[in-house]
């Protein structure tokens, strides 16, 4: 079958570099190559089928339909299937278990291109388990499969014995590890059988991982933590969605904490790196002390907080005392005030702490020490300066964070306050030389009410939107140091409503090590330094994404993006607001009518590889009677095209998957043409993109 | 710096600095087996011309990181100096290859490939066969069979 491509010397390769020629080129390119002869079908058949990217229902079907006919040869070739998240799987018949055993990797949650920073991918077959008892006999074929995640319908006892020496990574709820219990007996209280389990471990997860589990609304006591690491001993990442957790065996007492209890039974685990804790409402400090001394090397710690109103009032009830009040759970949240805060400043190592806060503010004012995070943040700076015995005890453990990310979606009912402390924080970090990511989610209401109102001016000194600004629209005072220690700084991720004002120039700066910008909410305005000397000619900005975003200052951000980021590779632009700008943009008077007619974006040079507009609009402001001409061009070229490429079916025809020139017109009859109006000179808006590896164009 | 004489198969001798030569892992290991020599390391599978195409490339690249990025590796993007360098004739670029090939210097084999991939794209089958001189091989069934094996893959 083999037959050698040499045939003359020199006009050919041998069969493995020809192999590796072919794992450069995309699908639609191998089909060709495939008909060559046939070493070349053999090889273009595995480069094919290896790494599968099905991007729509139809190509799915025809697969599928393709595979019933193949041999073993082919099929057993399949061993990672990426399927795109829009395609509707059916895999009620597990059709493709059946066909390809020997699958390692299936994963239909692939991450539209802007997210890709920020998160790896997750696999989700939880359609397949739940079908596991129709076809008992198909497990024996998942002897490849790593990673298990989803709840499951069927008991923990079907599938465990089976998967537990293989899987890496796993999904499952509390109940299912507590139904590995030996013991036939079902307790009430389902913690009561974790002796059971300790004493007769039925499967431990020997090469398990990762560990995302499930508590529901038990009410579960911290030693749990024992049970977990006895049958998964080489954990590193554990991922606890739990409401309420306490310290001792026997009471869930809002008062009761008996730290010395949990620490007795704490034996440190050192190869647990990432502790991530979800949905938290009633944790007992005690537990906190329990965490610190049972996992002393963390370097990834998440904290979630949910003050949900219909859970939190059934949680925190006093004993024998019907009338709940608010001010309880405050009271509560109060004590644990500031062993949270020494929880976190007491991980010595972590470099990633993740906040998510949900409820009310009362709360989360209540729970979260913003004073003391700013403090612990400056601990680097503070420790020489000063004697106070509380600083020395912050600065004892200095704050290494390399990524932060802090999310709460209901920030202050009482106008701007800004109660995570975001001020401080966002502050004390520019001093960080370490941070490299700082993704802030935060969405305050409360300016939105305020706006027009003379409270927001009265307090636009402390609110979070100014604080914003100052940081992303810093004019200059501060460049010097913040140029110097903001080196480090790569990811910035800032979603704030109701908005806050960015200078690109400015930013792009004062960071010169920043690769990936995403902003939501943002306006993007035009602001010249009178320093010029300071501006770097050339950014090292790799990804920009802009969302519900007004640019104020179009012309700054072409020429920045056609200029200046020689390094763009991904280019994402939703709802964006593009005004014409000659309003507030002095420098421009110079450009002659001719000049300022045609505005061509030419990105035809740049290597990017992930284009997206979706919802572009064009302002119209800039236009007058003279000026109304405005032909904006934008050039995309051909870059290369991998399998993984991006694909939306409203998408028309000849977009995507061609090299022809795709152009986009206000005569275009598939796009709305209000949207792109441009008076009644006939201007449009002309999109030439030949092709890239990833457009989205909506 | 010191240098490394290379002897190409039709005994023509090239002095390299070291650290250029080790960009080829062949060569690498071979100063660290014999250690310090005298003598010309023979390469009995490259020619002149095409050694000295070699030499010129890994000359450029000397100074550059060392990348294990699989993701990198996945484009088929060349940069500038790179696509210049590879502007030769058919059979000089695929001597190239077999000589990084032979060589062990990963990251010219992946340029030229590249290359070689860029010039595939887009050809039909016919075409790629002649730019390989390959013999069709097929019987009109086998090649309607293998029409047929892929054609989910050009879905759009």
């Amino acid at each position: 079958m083999m037959h050698t491509t040499f045939t003359t010397p020199n006009t050919s390769l041998p069969l493995e570099l020809v192999e590796l020629v072919l794992s450069y080129l995309p699908p639609r390119h191998l089909i060709h190559s495939a008909l060559v002869c046939h070493s070349w079908a053999l090889l273009a058949r595995r480069q094919l089928n290896q790494d599968v990217y099905i991007h729509s229902n139809r190509q799915y079907t025809r697969w599928l339909e393709t595979l019933e006919t193949a041999c073993i040869q082919y099929r057993r070739i399949v061993r990672k299937v990426v399927v795109h998240p829009q395609v509707h799987l059916d895999l009620s018949d597990l059709q493709l278990l059946r066909l390809c055993p020997w699958i390692e990797s299936f994963d239909i949650s692939t991450k539209s291109p802007k997210d890709r920073y920020n998160s790896p991918q997750k696999l989700d077959i939880n359609d397949i388990i739940g079908r596991r008892n129709r076809y008992p006999q198909l497990l024996y074929n998942w002897r490849y499969l790593k990673r298990l995640h989803g709840y499951h319908s069927d008991p923990s006892t079907v599938w465990a014995p089976l998967l537990h020496s293989q899987l890496t990574s796993l999904v499952c709820s509390y109940d299912d590890i507590c139904m590995l219990s030996t013991t036939s007996e079902k307790s009430v209280l389902p913690y009561l059988s974790f002796s059971a389990v300790l004493s007769q471990p039925s499967c431990v997860f020997s090469g398990l991982l990762e560990l995302d589990m499930t508590f529901g609304f038990m009410d579960v006591p911290v030693t749990t933590l024992e049970m977990i690491h006895t049958i998964c001993p080489v954990l590193e990442t554990l991922k606890l969605h739990v409401q309420s957790m306490h310290g001792t065996t026997n009471s869930s007492q809002l008062t009761a904490i008996h730290a010395d209890d949990c620490l007795l039974a704490a034996s440190p685990v050192n190869n647990l790196k990432s502790l991530k804790l979800y949905d938290m409402v009633h944790f007992d400090p005690g537990c906190y002390s329990y965490l610190l001394h049972k996992y002393p090397l963390l370097n990834t710690l998440h904290l979630g907080f949910a003050f949900d109103e219909f859970y939190t009032s059934e949680l925190v009830r006093p004993t024998a005392d019907d009338e709940y009040d608010d001010s309880d759970l405050c009271a509560y949240l109060q004590k644990s005030r500031s062993d949270l805060f020494e929880l976190i400043s007491g991980y010595g190592c972590l470099t990633r702490l993740e906040i998510h806060l949900q409820g009310a503010n009362e709360y989360v004012s209540s729970l979260w020490p913003s004073e003391k995070m700013k403090e612990w943040m400056q601990g680097n700076n503070k420790r020489n300066d000063s004697g106070n015995g509380d600083l020395m005890e912050t600065a004892k453990r200095t704050c290494r964070l390399q990524h932060l990310e802090m999310t709460y979606q209901r920030q202050s009912a009482e106008h701007s306050t800004d109660i995570l402390g975001l001020d401080g924080i966002i502050n004390s970090w520019v001093g960080q030389h370490q941070l490299h990511t700082l993704l802030l989610d935060v969405y305050n209401n409360s300016v939105a009410d305020a706006l027009g109102q003379t409270q927001q001016q009265h307090n636009s000194q402390h609110s979070l939107q100014s604080t914003l600004n100052q940081f992303l629209y810093s004019d200059g005072l501060n460049v010097c140091s913040r140029a110097a220690l903001s080196r480090n700084l790569a990811t910035i991720c800032i979603k704030c409503f109701p908005g806050f004002d960015v200078s690109l120039t400015c930013l792009l700066d004062d960071l010169p090590g920043l690769k990936t910008l995403d902003l939501t909410f943002a306006n993007l305005i035009n602001r010249k330094r009178d320093r010029s000397q300071l501006s770097c000619s050339s950014y090292g900005l790799q990804q920009l994404v802009l969302e519900s975003t007004n640019v104020k200052d179009t012309d700054n951000l072409m020429d920045i993006i056609q200029n200046r980021c020689q390094q763009l590779t991904t280019l994402c632009f939703e709802n964006v607001m593009l005004d014409d700008n000659n309003g507030d943009c002095a420098g421009n008077t110079t450009m002659t009518l001719e000049e300022s007619k045609m505005r061509v974006w030419d990105l035809s040079d740049r290597g990017l590889k992930h284009v997206w507009f979706k919802y572009l609009s064009f302002g119209l402001q800039g236009l007058n009677k003279e000026n109304n001409v405005m032909v904006n061009r934008l050039k995309v070229h051909e870059t290369t095209a991998n399998r993984f490429t991006w694909y939306n079916t409203s998408m028309s025809q000849g977009t995507h998957g061609s090299s022809k020139p795709f152009c986009l017109s206000d005569h275009d009859p598939s796009y709305p043409e209000d949207q792109f109006c441009f008076g009644n000179t006939g201007a449009s808006l002309e999109l030439k993109c030949y092709f890239v590896e990833d457009l989205l164009f909506c | 710096m010191s240098n490394v004489r290379l002897l190409s198969s039709d005994n023509e001798e090239f002095v390299v600095q070291k650290e250029v030569a080790e960009r080829s892992v062949l060569i690498k290991n071979m100063l660290e087996d014999v250690g310090e020599t005298d003598s010309a390391i023979p390469l009995p599978n490259v020619t002149a011309k095409v050694l000295k195409k070699v030499i010129e490339w890994c000359d450029h690249h000397s100074s550059d990181p060392v990348t294990t990025d699989e993701t990198e590796r996945r484009t088929t993007d060349i940069d500038e100096w790179d696509q210049k360098f590879m502007e030769v004739d058919q059979e000089t670029l695929f001597d190239i290859i077999l000589a990084a090939n032979y060589l062990d210097i990963k990251p010219l084999l992946d340029v030229g490939c590249k290359t070689v991939a860029n010039m595939i794209k887009g050809k039909t089958a016919e075409e790629i066969r002649k730019i390989f001189n390959i013999v069709n091989d097929f019987t009109p069934e086998e090649e309607a069979q293998i029409r047929k094996e892929n054609e989910w893959a050009e879905d759009r």
